[in-house]
C-alpha cells in the first residue's frame, strides 16, 4: 500500500512537473526575448482549455481537430496580444507586468461571461479511457498520455531552439538584441513568433489539463504561479534550469500533496521561491 | 506661492463638503464614501514604495494582517477596540519590517515576484490554520468599535467621520513625508538606484522604511475594514484586491498623492454606478477595471491627473508666456 501511494505520487508529480515545464518554457522564452514577465500567460492556458471545450463539447467536433484548433487559435491570439500591447513595452519590466495584470483581469472576467460560471469538462478520447496495469501498478492512460505529449513537446522545443536557423536567431536576440538586429534579424518578427510559440505551448498544457481536471475561469492562476516559481528557481532565461526547476516543483507538489495536504504543498513551494529570491535572485542556473 | 494656496483652498473646500455629506441622510452613498476612504488610505500607503520604483504585490495582504489582528483580538480575547487599533498597525509594520528586510534585497521584478509569493503564503495560511483564522469561512461577528470619550461608533455616520479622519491623517503624513528629504531620496531611488547608492545613500534602509510606513497604514485600514463589514475572509485580501489597488493608483496617477486619491474616488464611484445598470453581473467589475488598466497603460500613462495638469493654471500661464516670448 505504501509502495502504491509512492508510485501514485510520483505519477502525479510528473504530470504536474511536465505541464508546468511546458508553461514555464513559454514564459521564459517571452522573458528572454522581450524582457517582459507575461503574467497573463496563465490566462492563455485557461483560454486554451476553454476553446477545446467550446469546439469539442459545444460543437461536438472530434477531440484531435478541436485540440489543434484550440492551439492555433491561442497562438494567433498570443501574436495579437504582442502586436497590441507588448510590442511597445519591450524591455520595460514593470510596465509589462502592469499590462499583464490588466489582461489577467479582463480575460478572466471575459471568460466567465462568455463560457459561464459552472465548471466545464472535456471527455478524453476513447483510446485514452481506462487504466494500464503493469507490475501490479495502476496508471490511468490519460495521465500517461499527458506525460508523453508534454515531454515530446519539450524535447521538440529544445531541438527547435538549438538546431534550427530560426531557433538560433531566437537565441541571438536573447543574447544581444542590438547585435542580432545588425545581423539582419528582425526583432519584431522574432518577438511575434516567440509570443505565438509560447501561447501555443500554454494552450497545449491547458488542453491536456482540461481533459483531466474541470475547467474554470481561474484555472490558469495556479500553473502561472508555479511556472513563476520554476523560472525563478531555474534562472530567468535558462532552458535547462526551467526543466530542473519544474521537476523540483512538480515532485514536491506531487509528494507533499498526497502525504500532507495540497495547501501545505503550495505554501512550501512559495516559501522555496521566497527564500531563493533572497539568497540567489539569479536562480540556480542564472547567468548573472 | 499662489499655486500652493490654491491647492490648499480646494482641499479645504472638499473636506468641508465631505464633512457635511452624512447630513444628506443617504446611507448608501455614505457607505460608498467610507469604502472610498478605506481604499484611499491603502492606496496612498502603497504609493510610497511605488515612488521608490519597487512594485509590492503584498499591500492588501498587509491590510488583511491588520484586519485579522483586530478580528482575533476583539472576538477571541475581547479587548477594547481602541487598544487593538494601534496594535494592528504596529503588528503589521513589524511584519512588514521582517518581510521588507528579507525581500528588499531583491530588486525590480524579483521583488515583485517575492511579494507575490509572500502574499499567497499569507492567504494560504489563513485558509489552512482553521482554529485561529477560521479557514475559508473567515471570522464573522466582529463587533463595532467601543465608545470613545462618550462617542458611539455603531452608526454609519460616526464610522464615516472615523474613516474620514484616518484618510486626512494619512494624506497629511504622506504629504509631509513627500516634501521631506526622505521623500526626495525615494524619488532618486526610482530614477537610478545605483547612482543614489554611489553618492552614499543607504538605499536598502530607505526602501525598508517606506515599506514599513506603507504596511503601518495598510494595517490600520485593515482594522477599519474589519469592523466596518463585521466579517472578514481570506478572499477579501486576495491578489485580485492588490491588483485593484494598483489600478486605482495608476488610473489616478502615481506621481502625486492627489492623483492617487482622484483615481480611487473616480473608480469606486464608477464601480458603484455600474451596479445600477440592469442585468448587472458582478463579473463586470473586474472586466471594467482590467480594461481601464489596459486603456490607461496604452493611452494615458500619466493617469487622470495628467489631464488636469495639462489644463492647470500654471501650464496655461507658462504656455502663454512662452508664446509671448516667441512673438
Amino acid at each position: 500500500m505504501e509502495y502504491f501511494l509512492f508510485f501514485q505520487s510520483l505519477v502525479n508529480g510528473l504530470v504536474i512537473a511536465t505541464v508546468i515545464i511546458l508553461v514555464a518554457l513559454g514564459l521564459n522564452l517571452v522573458f528572454g526575448i522581450m524582457n517582459i514577465v507575461n503574467l497573463a500567460h496563465g490566462e492563455l492556458y485557461m483560454l486554451g482549455a476553454y476553446f477545446l471545450w467550446w469546439a469539442g463539447v459545444q460543437h461536438s467536433i472530434p477531440y484531435l481537430p478541436s485540440f489543434i484548433f484550440s492551439v492555433f487559435a491561442i497562438a494567433l491570439f498570443g501574436v495579437l496580444l504582442e502586436k497590441m500591447f507588448f510590442k511597445s513595452l519591450r524591455g520595460h519590466l514593470i510596465s509589462g507586468l502592469l499590462v499583464a495584470i490588466g489582461l489577467i483581469l479582463s480575460l478572466q472576467s471575459g471568460a466567465l461571461l462568455f463560457f459561464g460560471e459552472q465548471p466545464r469538462g472535456v471527455p478524453a478520447p476513447i483510446i485514452l479511457k481506462g487504466v494500464l496495469r503493469m507490475f501490479g501498478l495502476v496508471i490511468s492512460k490519460e495521465r500517461l498520455a499527458v506525460i508523453l505529449i508534454t515531454m515530446s513537446c519539450i524535447i521538440l522545443m529544445y531541438i527547435f531552439i538549438h538546431r534550427s536557423r530560426i531557433g538560433k536567431a531566437i537565441q541571438a536576440v536573447a543574447q544581444d538584441p542590438d547585435a542580432a538586429a545588425l545581423q539582419g534579424i528582425s526583432i519584431d518578427n522574432i518577438s511575434s513568433l516567440v509570443m505565438g510559440l509560447s501561447a501555443a505551448m500554454a494552450a497545449i498544457a491547458g488542453c491536456l489539463m482540461g481533459t483531466i481536471n474541470p475547467i474554470t475561469a481561474t484555472v490558469g492562476q495556479q500553473p502561472l504561479l508555479e511556472a513563476l516559481v520554476v523560472i525563478v528557481l531555474g534562472g530567468l532565461g535558462s532552458i535547462p534550469g526551467t526543466i530542473v526547476g519544474g521537476l523540483i516543483v512538480g515532485l514536491t507538489k506531487g509528494f507533499m500533496g498526497s502525504y500532507i495536504t495540497t495547501t501545505v504543498a503550495s505554501i512550501t513551494v512559495y516559501l522555496i521561491l521566497f527564500i531563493l529570491l533572497i539568497i540567489k535572485p539569479s536562480g540556480l542556473f542564472g547567468r548573472d | 506661492m499662489i499655486k500652493v494656496n490654491l491647492k490648499l483652498i480646494v482641499c479645504l473646500i472638499l473636506v468641508i463638503i465631505l464633512c457635511f455629506f452624512p447630513y444628506t441622510g443617504n446611507i448608501h452613498w455614505t457607505r460608498v464614501l467610507i469604502e472610498v476612504f478605506i481604499w484611499t488610505t491603502v492606496s496612498i500607503g502603497f504609493r510610497l514604495i511605488l515612488t521608490a520604483g519597487q512594485l509590492s504585490l503584498a499591500q492588501v495582504s498587509f491590510m488583511g494582517l491588520g484586519a485579522y489582528t483586530i478580528a482575533i483580538m476583539t472576538t477571541k480575547i475581547h479587548l477594547n477596540y481602541w487598544i487593538c487599533f494601534p496594535l494592528a498597525g504596529i503588528f503589521t509594520s513589524i511584519f512588514a519590517l521582517i518581510i521588507g528586510y528579507l525581500s528588499l534585497r531583491a530588486r525590480g521584478i524579483h521583488f515583485a515576484i517575492a511579494t507575490f509569493a509572500i502574499s499567497e503564503v499569507i492567504r494560504l495560511t489563513w485558509i489552512e490554520w482553521k482554529s485561529l483564522f477560521g479557514g475559508v469561512g473567515g471570522i464573522p461577528n466582529i463587533p463595532s468599535p467601543n465608545s470613545l470619550f462618550g462617542l458611539e461608533f455603531g452608526s454609519v455616520s460616526s464610522f464615516y467621520y472615523f474613516s474620514l479622519l484616518l484618510v486626512i491623517f494619512t494624506i497629511i503624513i504622506m504629504h509631509r513625508l513627500e516634501i521631506s528629504k526622505f521623500g526626495m531620496i525615494l524619488v532618486t531611488l526610482e530614477k537610478s538606484e545605483n547612482l543614489s547608492q554611489s553618492v552614499g545613500i543607504n538605499t536598502y534602509k530607505y526602501k525598508i522604511i517606506a515599506f514599513i510606513i506603507g504596511g503601518f497604514f495598510a494595517g490600520l485600514t485593515g482594522g477599519v475594514f474589519a469592523t466596518f463589514y463585521h466579517y472578514i475572509g481570506p478572499e477579501d485580501f486576495s491578489i485580485h484586491q492588490t491588483f485593484y489597488v494598483l489600478i486605482y493608483v495608476l488610473t489616478g496617477g502615481v506621481n502625486t498623492i492627489y492623483g492617487t486619491t482622484i483615481g480611487v474616488f473616480v473608480l469606486i464611484i464608477a464601480l458603484k454606478l455600474i451596479h445600477h445598470i440592469p442585468a448587472f453581473n458582478p463579473v463586470w467589475e473586474s472586466l471594467f477595471l482590467g480594461c481601464t488598466l489596459l486603456l490607461i497603460m496604452k493611452f494615458l500613462p500619466g493617469g487622470l491627473i495628467s489631464i488636469l495638469q495639462k489644463f492647470s493654471l500654471d501650464t496655461v500661464l507658462l504656455d502663454w508666456r512662452k508664446r509671448r516670448a516667441l512673438t
